[in-house]
């Protein structure tokens, strides 16, 4: 980290909050006061807030103070709504201006959750059946469940807790019950994640600590220390200590050695699937999406030492892994360590130490009031009802403040899921759409699926800093760059065209994926207007203005005869063109 | 097969190995000497992501080895059903590797499993040579040093991640360079012609490895993958007029510009890596598709094809301008905490037959003593097994392959199968390396052109060890 940059940047930010929180968002802002007399036209979706005399000062007239986090505009509505969701439809996006964000929030929250294992189930008459099909149902749902944040929360999560599908067999009940426990706690406990995910099959599996021998001394056999170390390295606490603004402590002292690894490797031993005995043959038929059982004379007996705790000699499986759990949850890393990783996740690839320390500070104190009063959170440490409410509704997010190093770069599957939503994409079967399950080639192909990374280490590191890139020169963290990259930018460009292009085209040959492009094709005509109509719904209105230029030339250059027989077809050039070209931008690729 | 040729001979006259044996404070430390770019040279790394086992890679061919290993971790020989007579890990059925100095090893001897009999081959015929016991170190370290805290030792060692990062650019994940993208910067600022956009390639992703402060590693596609735009090629996507065509024609050159005017620096970074990269590379599958293909058929699996794509940019190496390469290619699975005997096998096949094709390419190129083919891993695993596989372990063993490598032979050391010997950690039987990382690689940045200065820029805890680099090339 080159913590020159690092401090230079969190001044800055530090002196733009200044403005921000002055600024507040409200129609009544001290801005608005002192323009000039051409500005002080009132913004048109201010309800009630009086207009400030056009000449000289005056009193103030008395305030009603809209939240910071107020959707004022189509373009803040279409903005929040590619953070908090998979991005808005034009009517989603309506909806939401005038209105609170916290309050969006909470509906959602509301909203029951769309699981996987029932669908499985209802889906496949046998064990087998289910092998693979996970691929496909988890696209399924991400591409139509209603409980969008909650689905986001589960992706954000799926890549913290990682399993991949690709990796181990037999994981078709198991990896819907593992990616339901993600779903159903989206907005829970945070220790409660903890417990499910070690309990799971699929994590076990996975991690290779299904079926973990206690050691041996005869033979010298160790217990296996994979799920040990990962869950410590990736999954809670890190590899150095953290300031609760998520930086390295002073000289980067490390949380764990490897005597801590082995003592924790002995906790998860003696773990099996349901049944009356360790036997695989003895197992329960739907031992794979059930909790793991602990069986005692498997579990290592041995004293079990490890962050400064010991667990004494011969305590039970079950006791070792509830005080061993205890013992990490309760690490101090685990608040800006999680959250930062969080952040990434929906707002920022490289996030403010400031907004890091707001957001772990919500982890540990497990509450959020929202600027507009609402609270989240049950006031335990680690809910992440309050932690996603703290993200999303942060003072950096939701400022008029343009500060250039803001932003998330967006992984592969939201941009596509975005395209799908904005459009309404019907007769999704996922099942007919191989595009969508293998990921190889480079030239035409998305190049992520949800939940099948290459390794526990996700799609991409945290961490990362693009080699010969800009960002990376400033030591900005951009994890998606590690897949969006040069080697990945024309696959993108093609799988999106043949969604864009043939389903349409083509329907025959086609018939799913079938977008609603009636709203842009009323614009066709009008090239300006359509290019600006889907500036705002698909990039929150944030295209460059060399882009948007580029974009009205070429779709301009596509004719349309209004009273020819073809016309139809070339109205719908002009938007296919348009929505192509927007979606190869850098506008779309970044959401800010 | 005649071993030496002349051109390695002349090569190993100029290059010399003098250099192998002096101290670094004899070394002209920032001269002005450039690197030398005469004729054609590639360096081509394999990354083995996961942490390739090396007690389950480099076996043990006598009695005696064999069976202290086995008796360490009976359950990973179990799941190889080693008691088979047709297990590749029966000892009857390991490949024995003919090592040039036999006598170093005081009756050992060594070999590999069936499925890397192409790796065996090469290396009898004295084109691949073994590394034994390299990986990250600062200065040289034993058990006691490592347990007492008497050396300074590399951070996070058993950490997946920041291994591979080690391995690749000598510092933990985050790191900015790698010392394959500092070799292709030297050949840069010696060779003014040298085309920069092709001088570092990676035909799997954008690891650290190949990051330079001016050389960014391009892409190439698997061999056989087609690149083109379609909505730029089909001419029904726009529509079939006049307007469609002239349409098709100014997308194509918005999706190949890299500068727009965006104020965010992620906006400036993404438009320019799309831009850029849809623009090389459809500039480089024109000269890909004007080129003779080869007639080597590479194995399709994800590390076979990505070497052939490497083969494919080295056969254009002359339309392409560049004198030195540096080569990227990854392979995943090694993590074989369980199922070893499954897990390991094939991805050694892969490894094998993706290896023997690339071996077979470079023959058909008349380039095999221009190349060196290398594997990296995150480190070795533990020699005590956990059941039915093996964990984190620092130091493991390697290949180098090629036909200028000083082959058949084990260049470091691979110590006794000894858990009380002093090169391994106490508990599991990790070893501690014996050979560093930065040794392994100036051998290579040597034979590559390197000068000793270069060497000690990019490497610069090399003057801590006895030996500035090795002998196998």
């Amino acid at each position: 980290m080159n913590h020159q940059i690092k401090s230079l940047l969190s001044a800055l930010l530090a002196s733009s909050f200044l403005v921000a929180c002055g600024g507040g968002g409200g129609d009544s802002s001290p801005q608005s006061l002192s323009s000039t007399p051409t500005s002080v036209t009132p913004p048109p979706t201010t309800p009630s807030g009086p207009a400030p005399a056009p000449t000289g000062p005056t009193t103030p007239p008395p305030t009603v103070t809209k939240p910071f986090t107020n959707l004022e505009t189509r373009e803040e509505a279409a903005r929040f709504l590619t953070q908090a969701s998979f991005g808005g439809t034009d009517a989603e996006i309506d909806a939401l201006v005038g209105t609170d964000a916290a309050d969006w929030i909470a509906n959602e929250m509301s909203k029951p959750a769309t699981l996987m294992l029932p669908e499985m189930q209802s889906r496949y008459a046998t064990r087998e059946d289910t092998d693979g099909n996970h691929s496909r149902l988890i696209w399924q749902t991400m591409l139509t469940a209603d409980d969008q944040l909650r689905q986001r929360m589960m992706f954000a999560l799926s890549q913290i807790f990682v399993i991949s599908t690709d990796d181990f067999f037999d994981q078709g009940y198991s990896s819907a019950y593992y990616t339901d426990i993600l779903t159903h706690q989206a907005f829970g406990q945070y220790r409660d994640i903890l417990d499910e995910v070690t309990y799971s099959p699929a994590m076990a599996r996975y991690l290779t600590y299904y079926r973990n021998l206690k050691g041996d001394e005869r033979t010298g056999r160790m217990p296996d220390e994979n799920y040990a170390r990962e869950i410590l390295q990736l999954f809670s606490i890190g590899l150095v200590e953290l300031e609760m603004d998520g930086t390295p402590k002073t000289g980067s002292p490390e949380t764990y050695d490897n005597d801590d690894v082995i003592g924790l490797a002995r906790v998860f031993t003696g773990l099996s699937g349901e049944g009356p005995s360790f036997s695989y043959r003895d197992q329960v038929e739907d031992w794979r999406n059930r909790p793991l059982k602990v069986f005692d004379d498997i579990h290592s007996p041995l004293e079990k030492s490890f962050l400064g705790t010991t667990i004494p000699e011969n305590t039970s499986g079950t006791d070792s892994i509830k005080t061993a759990l205890d013992t990490i949850a309760d690490h101090p890393n685990v608040a800006p360590f999680m959250s930062r990783q969080l952040i990434q996740r929906f707002t920022a690839s490289s996030p403010s130490p400031a907004y890091v320390r707001r957001v772990a500070t919500v982890f540990e104190t497990g509450q959020f009031t929202a600027p507009n009063g609402r609270i989240f959170g049950d006031g335990e440490r680690g809910n992440l009802e309050a932690v996603i409410a703290a993200i999303l509704l942060d003072e950096s997010v939701h400022d008029d403040v343009q500060d250039n190093t803001e932003g998330k770069v967006r992984e592969p599957v939201l941009k596509f899921i975005q395209y799908t939503r904005a459009f309404e994409v019907s007769n999704i079967d996922v099942w007919e759409e191989f595009r969508l399950n293998d990921t190889r080639n480079p030239n035409d192909r998305l190049g992520q699926h949800p939940l099948r990374s290459p390794s526990v280490f996700n799609f991409y590191r945290p961490g990362y800093l693009s080699p010969g890139s800009e960002s990376g020169a400033a030591g900005l963290t951009a994890p998606e760059l590690q897949i969006v990259n040069e080697g990945s930018a024309l696959g993108f460009v093609n799988f999106l065209t043949h969604f864009i292009i043939r389903p349409a085209d083509e329907p025959d040959r086609f018939p799913g994926f079938q977008p609603n492009f009636a709203t842009e094709i009323a614009l066709a005509e009008d090239v300006e207007a359509l290019v600006e109509h889907l500036n705002v719904k698909l990039t929150a209105g944030q295209l460059s203005d060399a882009a948007k230029a580029d974009i009205v030339d070429v779709v301009s250059t596509l004719l349309v005869d209004a009273d020819g027989d073809d016309a139809d077809e070339e109205r719908r050039k002009r938007v296919q063109t348009a929505i192509l070209m927007i979606a190869a931008s850098g506008a779309y690729a970044v959401q800010n | 097969m005649t071993y030496y040729n002349r051109r390695q001979f002349i090569t190993r006259s100029t290059l010399g190995f003098a250099g192998a044996t002096l101290g670094l404070s004899m070394l002209s430390q920032g001269a002005a000497r450039a690197a030398n770019v005469g004729g054609y040279k590639a360096v081509v790394g394999i990354m083995l992501k996961g942490g390739m086992d090396n007690s389950d890679t480099i076996l043990p061919k006598d009695q005696d080895s064999y069976d202290a290993l086995k008796g360490l971790r009976q359950g990973i020989f179990t799941s190889h059903n080693s008691d088979d007579a047709d297990s590749s890990r029966n000892r009857d059925n390991i490949l024995e590797l003919n090592v040039g100095t036999p006598a170093r090893f005081n009756g050992r001897r060594f070999g590999l499993p069936r499925e890397l009999s192409g790796v065996r081959d090469m290396f009898n015929a004295g084109e691949a040579a073994i590394v034994g016991n390299v990986g990250p170190l600062l200065e040289p370290a034993t058990r006691d040093d490592f347990e007492q805290g008497r050396v300074e030792l590399p951070k996070r060692i058993f950490s997946h991640n920041d291994q591979q990062s080690t391995w690749m650019s000598l510092g933990t994940e985050g790191t900015r360079l790698g010392w394959g993208g500092q070799f292709a910067d030297a050949v840069l600022a010696s060779d003014a012609t040298a085309n920069p956009l092709y001088t570092a390639i990676t035909a799997s992703s954008p690891d650290v490895f190949l990051a330079g402060q001016r050389a960014r590693a391009f892409r190439v596609p698997g061999v056989g993958q087609s690149i083109d735009i379609d909505a730029g090629e089909r001419r029904s996507y726009l529509g079939r007029g006049g307007d469609g065509d002239e349409a098709r024609v100014k997308l194509n050159a918005y999706l190949r510009k890299q500068a727009f005017d965006h104020a965010n620096v992620f906006r400036r970074d993404s438009s320019g890596m799309a831009g850029r990269g849809i623009d090389n590379q459809i500039a480089y599958s024109e000269r890909a598709a004007a080129a003779t293909p080869l007639t080597t058929i590479f194995p399709n699996t994800g590390l076979g094809r990505q070497l052939g794509g490497v083969a494919q940019a080295i056969s254009l190496r002359g339309a392409l301008s560049v004198s030195r390469q540096v080569f990227y290619t990854a392979q995943g699975g090694y993590d074989t905490h369980d199922t070893q005997g499954r897990r390991l096998p094939e991805r050694h096949q892969e490894l094998n037959d993706a290896m023997a094709a690339f071996r077979a390419a470079m023959v058909e190129l008349g380039t095999w003593n221009d190349v060196i083919l290398f594997t990296m891993s995150d480190f070795g695993r533990s020699m005590v097994g956990n059941g039915d596989g093996s964990d984190h372990g620092w130091g493991g063993h390697h290949f180098v392959a090629g036909g200028s490598v000083r082959g058949g032979e084990i260049y470091g050391d691979i110590p006794e199968i000894d858990t009380g010997h002093p090169q391994y950690t106490r508990q599991r039987g990790r070893l501690i390396p014996t050979t560093s990382v930065e040794q392994h690689a100036a051998t290579l940045g040597r034979w590559f052109g390197l000068d000793d200065g270069e060497l000690a820029r990019i490497f610069p805890n090399l003057g801590r060890f006895e030996r500035s680099a090795l002998n196998f090339a």
